[in-house]
C-alpha cells in the first residue's frame, strides 16, 4: 500500500510537467503581450524591445519553457506582472483558503447529501422520495453564484444577520460554503439514491435479510460500503467542480482565495499569474484524485488488492 | 395429508407486478413436509421456484413482488402474520437460505469469514471471540482453511464461495434449510462433494430440507418426497417413489423423457416439445395444454383440480398416465 501511494506521488511529477507544459504554451501562443501591458500604450518601440529583452520574452520558445520549468522546480512561481510581488507568496496566501472553502462543501455535501439519497432509496416511491429528490433537483439546477446572491440579499442585506463578504470569523464563512456545498450535496443525493437502489436487489442484501438482520443494519452494514464506491468516485470530480465553482463564490464574497486570483489576474491579462494559478489548481485536483483512489482501495478490496503485491494472495489461492 | 407437517404452505400465490406487465410466478402452490425430511422442487427456468424459496423467508423484493395470498406454517406458525421482529428471529436461526448463485450472494466488502460470524452472533449471546472462532469451525466443516477467515469474496473461487454460502446457511443449526440450486454454478466433481456434504449434516442435524434443482439426478440421491413444478404451479407431487416409478403427468413424463435412460433400452432423448409458457399471461385450465401431447378441448375450459392418484400422489391433470418406468 505504501509503496502504490510513493508511486502515485512520483507519478504526479510528470503529470505536472505537462500540465506547465501545455498551459505554457498556450499562454505563448495568446495575442497580446505582457511588456506592452506593463508599459502601457503610449510606450515607444524602442521601450517594448528593452523591457522584452530584460523579461526574456525575446528568447525562443524552448529556452523560455525550460527556464519556467527551472524557475518551478525550485518552486519559484515568478513575479506577477501587475503587482510585481513573488507568486508563490501570493498564492500561498490564497490556497488555504480555497481549500478551506471547498473541502468543508465538500464534506458538509457528504453529509446531507448521503443520508438524504440513501433515506430516498429506502423508501423509494413514497412521499419522503419524492420530497428528496424535489430537494437534491433545486439543488442540481441552481446556479451556486445565484443561490450565493439570494443569500446575501437575504441574510447580509436584509436581515443583516451576516457578513456579505470579506474574511474574519466563522460568520463569513457561513454564506461562502453553503454556496458552495449546494450542488455537491444534491450531486451526492441524486448518486447515492440511485447506486443505492442498484445496491438494494443485490443478492448479498437479500442474503443479508435472510440472516434476520434488522433492516437498519442491512443497509448502514451491507448495502451503503457498497453504494458508496460510485459516489467516492465521484468526489475527485467534485473537488474540481468546486474549485471551478469556487472561482465565481470567492469572487462574490471577496474571498481572497485561489480562484479569486485567477478572475482578476485574468481580468488584469496578468498572464504569468494565470499560469500559476492554474498549474496550482491543477496540482490540487491530481492530489484529490490520489485522495479518492485511496479511497476507494479502504471501502473495496478488489481495488486495494490491485496496489498490494499480488504474489502472495495468487500463491494463497488453492 | 396429515396435520404433522413440520413445514406446510397454502395456496401461496405471487405476482411480480411492474408498470409494464404483470408476471404470474406463483400459483395456488400448497404443499408440506414433515420434519426431517427433504423435499424436492423440480422445474425448468422461470417456474417460480425461488420465488416460492422467498417467499418462506418472506424476503422477496417489494416492490415488485406482491403476496396475493397464502399461508406458510411453520410448526403451525403463521409465518405471514409475524411482525417483522419476530421473523428476524426466525429468519437465519430456523429457517435459512442457501442462495442460487454464490457469485453475487456474498457481500464483496466484507471478509468471508465476518460473514459467518454475523449470523452466529445475531442470533446468539456469543462474544466477538467466540463468534469467530464458530466462524471458523464452519469454515473448516465446509472444507475451507480457516486462515482464510480475513480474505474477501474476490479471493475465492466459485465452489469456495458456494461452500461459504452454505456455511453460513448452517451456520446456526436451522430447522429448515432451503436450498435454492445449490450445486448448480459448480462443475461436477465439486457438485458430488457438497451433496455430500449436504446429506451428510443433514442426516447428523436431523434438518428438514427443500432442495431446488433441476436435475432429477440430484433429487434421486437427496429427496425423499418430489414437487413438480410448472408455470408457477405444481402439477404432480408425491414420494420420490410415486414421482420416479409413476410419473403421471404429461409433463413430468416429458421430464424423464428428457433425461437419457441408461438402465432401459430407451437411449432415444424425446426433450419437450415446445416453450415455456409465458408467466405474464393468465390462462384459465391447464397451462401444459399447448406443449401436451395428449391435450383435448377439456384442458383448457376450467382450472384442473388436484387428484389424489394413490395416497399422497397429487396430479394437476385430466388424463394422467399410467405407465410404470
Ligand atoms: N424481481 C422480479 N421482477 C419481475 N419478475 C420476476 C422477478 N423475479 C422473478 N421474476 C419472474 O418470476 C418468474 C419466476 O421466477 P423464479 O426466479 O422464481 O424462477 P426459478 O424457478 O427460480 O427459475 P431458475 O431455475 O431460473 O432459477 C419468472 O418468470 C421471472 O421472470
Ligand atoms: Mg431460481
Amino acid at each position: 500500500m505504501l509503496r502504490y501511494i510513493l508511486k502515485r506521488l512520483l507519478l504526479i511529477i510528470p503529470i505536472i510537467v505537462g500540465s506547465i507544459i501545455l498551459v505554457f504554451t498556450i499562454m505563448y501562443f495568446c495575442p497580446g503581450d505582457p511588456a506592452t501591458m506593463i508599459l502601457g500604450a503610449e510606450a515607444t518601440e524602442e521601450q517594448i524591445y528593452e523591457l522584452r529583452e530584460k523579461m526574456g520574452l525575446n528568447d525562443p520558445y524552448i529556452v523560455r519553457l525550460g527556464r519556467t520549468l527551472w524557475s518551478y522546480a525550485r518552486l519559484d512561481l515568478g513575479t506577477s506582472y501587475v503587482t510585481g510581488r513573488p507568486l508563490t507568496e501570493e498564492l500561498a496566501l490564497r490556497i488555504p483558503n480555497t481549500l478551506r472553502l471547498s473541502l468543508i462543501g465538500i464534506v458538509i455535501g457528504l453529509l446531507i447529501g448521503i443520508p438524504l439519497g440513501v433515506t430516498s432509496a429506502v423508501h423509494h416511491d413514497e412521499p419522503i422520495d419524492y420530497i428528496g429528490m424535489l430537494i437534491a433537483l433545486v439543488g442540481i439546477s441552481m446556479p451556486g453564484f445565484w443561490f450565493a446572491m439570494l443569500m446575501v440579499t437575504l441574510f447580509a442585506v436584509k436581515l443583516r444577520w451576516l457578513p456579505p463578504f470579506g474574511v474574519g470569523g466563522i460568520r463569513y464563512w457561513i454564506l461562502p460554503i453553503l454556496s458552495s456545498c449546494l450542488g455537491g450535496f444534491a450531486g451526492n443525493a441524486r448518486q447515492a439514491r440511485s447506486s443505492m437502489l442498484d445496491v438494494l436487489t443485490s443478492d448479498y442484501v437479500v442474503m443479508a435479510r435472510a440472516k434476520g438482520l434488522p433492516e437498519k443494519e442491512v443497509i448502514w452494514k451491507h448495502a451503503l460500503p457498497n453504494a458508496m464506491l460510485p459516489i467516492v468516485m465521484m468526489i475527485g470530480g467534485a473537488m474540481a467542480m468546486s474549485i471551478g465553482g469556487g472561482m465565481i463564490i470567492e469572487t462574490v464574497f471577496a474571498i481572497p482565495g485561489v480562484g479569486f486570483f485567477l478572475a482578476d489576474s485574468i481580468s488584469n491579462r496578468d498572464y504569468i499569474a494565470i499560469q500559476s494559478c492554474v498549474v496550482v489548481i491543477g496540482m490540487v485536483f491530481t492530489l484529490m484524485m490520489l485522495v479518492t483512489d485511496l479511497m476507494m482501495a479502504a471501502i473495496d478490496p478488489r481495488i486495494k488488492d490491485q496496489f498490494s503485491s499480488r504474489k502472495r494472495k495468487k500463491a494463497k489461492k488453492v | 395429508m396429515s396435520n404433522e407437517k413440520y413445514l406446510e404452505v397454502k395456496n401461496l400465490t405471487v405476482e411480480y407486478v411492474t408498470s409494464e406487465e404483470t408476471v404470474y410466478a406463483v400459483n395456488d402452490v400448497s404443499f408440506g413436509i414433515e420434519k426431517g425430511k427433504t423435499l424436492g422442487l423440480v422445474g425448468e427456468t422461470g417456474a417460480g421456484k425461488t420465488t416460492i424459496a422467498r417467499s418462506i423467508l418472506r424476503i422477496l423484493p417489494v416492490p415488485p413482488a406482491v403476496v396475493k395470498g397464502g399461508e406458510i406454517l411453520l410448526n403451525g406458525k403463521n409465518l405471514m402474520e409475524l411482525p417483522e421482529s419476530e421473523m428476524c428471529k426466525v429468519r437465519g436461526r430456523d429457517v435459512t437460505m442457501i442462495f442460487q448463485d454464490p457469485m453475487t450472494a456474498l457481500n464483496p466488502t466484507m471478509r468471508v469469514g465476518d460473514q459467518i460470524a454475523e449470523v452466529i452472533l445475531h442470533h446468539e449471546n456469543l462474544s466477538k471471540k467466540e463468534g469467530r472462532k464458530r466462524a471458523e469451525e464452519m469454515l473448516e466443516m465446509v472444507g475451507i482453511p480457516a486462515e482464510r477467515y480475513e480474505e474477501y469474496p474476490h479471493q475465492f473461487s466459485g465452489g469456495m464461495k458456494q461452500r461459504v454460502v452454505i456455511a453460513i446457511a448452517l451456520a446456526c443449526n436451522p430447522d429448515l434449510l432451503l436450498a435454492d440450486e445449490p450445486t448448480t454454478a459448480l462443475d461436477v466433481t465439486i457438485q458430488a462433494q457438497v451433496l455430500e456434504m449436504m446429506r451428510d449434516l443433514h442426516a447428523r442435524k436431523n434438518m428438514t430440507m427443500i432442495l431446488i434443482t433441476h436435475d432429477l439426478g440430484v433429487v434421486a440421491e437427496m429427496c425423499d418426497d418430489v414437487a413438480i413444478v410448472y408455470g408457477g404451479e405444481i402439477v404432480e407431487m408425491g414420494t420420490l417413489r410415486d414421482i420416479f416409478k409413476h410419473p403421471s403427468h404429461p409433463y413430468t413424463v416429458g421430464l424423464f423423457g428428457a433425461l437419457p435412460d441408461l438402465e432401459s433400452d430407451r437411449h432415444r432423448l424425446t426433450p419437450i416439445e415446445g416453450l415455456p409458457i409465458d408467466p405474464t399471461l393468465q390462462i384459465t385450465g391447464c397451462k401444459f395444454k399447448p406443449r401436451c401431447p395428449y391435450a383435448t378441448e377439456e384442458c383448457g375450459k376450467a382450472a384442473v383440480q388436484a387428484q389424489e392418484l394413490t395416497p399422497g400422489h397429487f396430479c394437476k391433470c385430466l388424463y394422467p398416465r399410467k405407465e410404470v418406468r
